[in-house]
């Protein structure tokens, strides 16, 4: 849900907050913060709180600024479709209660996200033409299970947090 | 000769003790702690690439140290596995030395590792190849951006 826009007019200064620079999404939450000082002048900042998810997205977005051969291999920059994908999978179906992930550059364009926990581990990449793979693998199933995912596949993220730490 | 690589054959002067180092992108992520060797693996989509065989150096050839100077951007880490890991995958190692007329920095321990990726680059196939060769793949080199433990 978008936070309503703050606008304030204490102390003869007004600035307003703009919801619209934050992402949208349904786990989105912003905390206004008011500092005054000695009754002297108000900021009002809408920020994200300060999550790992904040951190992810700080990421993405350094991780746009990547020039070629970034990788000292030649590659290119992560493409304009994977970070997107990306940004938009950390800021609308991903929560704050769900466990990071470790996100890295592919060599070939893409973001690739992986959690482990003990033996199993669940890899999801947005590659660089706008598909998403998903590998699961596990020490019972070494080879792992790979298959494509629509967008749609994504909203059902707890079912793999699930299988992750099922005992 | 393909795409100015080499041809895909196994080198098979080279011994399946030798270590391949390979540089990995400085990011606290890119490093995996594996408590069963009490080290750090690289993650393993540092080693996924569908463009074509995998770059590596030869440790015959030169130090972990050089192979993290051939990129001067960053202090990037570096990772080693052994040969013999690789063509347990059903990978080839191939010598692939630069020389300075490719107007690139000389390396005369760069080598290929090919596979088997179904777009007939020379690119390691991610699940049966890469991945395998990652997980037991060693961080011998730390660069910058550690991850917090």
């Amino acid at each position: 849900m978008t936070p309503p826009a703050v606008t304030t007019s204490d102390f003869g200064q007004t600035i307003e907050a703009r919801p619209a620079m934050l992402p949208s999404g349904a786990h989105q939450r912003s905390v206004i913060k008011v500092f005054a000082q000695d009754g002297q002048g108000v900021q009002v900042f809408p920020l994200w709180d300060n999550t790992w998810r904040t951190g992810i997205l700080e990421k993405l977005s350094r991780l746009g600024s990547l020039q070629t051969d970034w990788n000292s291999y030649g590659s290119p920059p992560p493409s304009s479709q994977s970070l997107r994908r990306a940004s938009w999978f950390v800021s609308s179906v991903l929560s704050d209660t769900a466990p990071r992930p470790r996100v890295v550059p592919v060599a070939d364009g893409g973001i690739l996200f992986s959690w482990t926990h003990r033996d199993r581990e669940v890899e999801i990449q947005f590659c660089s033409d706008s598909t998403i793979e998903c590998l699961m693998t596990s020490s019972e199933d070494p080879d792992g299970t790979e298959k494509a995912l629509e967008v749609a596949d994504l909203m059902q993220i707890d079912n793999y947090f699930s299988w992750l730490t099922r005992k | 000769m393909q795409n100015g690589n080499p041809p895909d054959v196994d080198d098979l002067s080279i011994p399946n003790e030798e270590l391949l180092y390979i540089r990995i992108y400085p990011d606290p992520d890119a490093l995996v702690w594996d408590p069963s060797t009490l080290s750090h693996r690289p993650n393993s989509g540092c080693l996924k690439d569908t463009r074509g065989p995998l770059s590596v150096d030869l440790s015959s050839k030169c130090t972990p140290e050089e192979t993290q100077a051939g990129c001067t951007t960053a202090r990037f880490h570096v990772a080693a596995v052994k040969v013999g890991v690789a063509r347990r995958y059903n990978c080839r190692i191939v010598r692939d030395p630069v020389t300075e007329e490719s107007g690139e920095p000389p390396n005369p321990a760069h080598a290929l590792i090919f596979g088997d990726h179904e777009n007939g680059s020379g690119a390691l196939r991610y699940k049966s190849q890469a991945k395998k060769i990652a997980l037991e793949a060693t961080v011998i080199l730390y660069g910058d951006q550690l991850p917090p433990h």
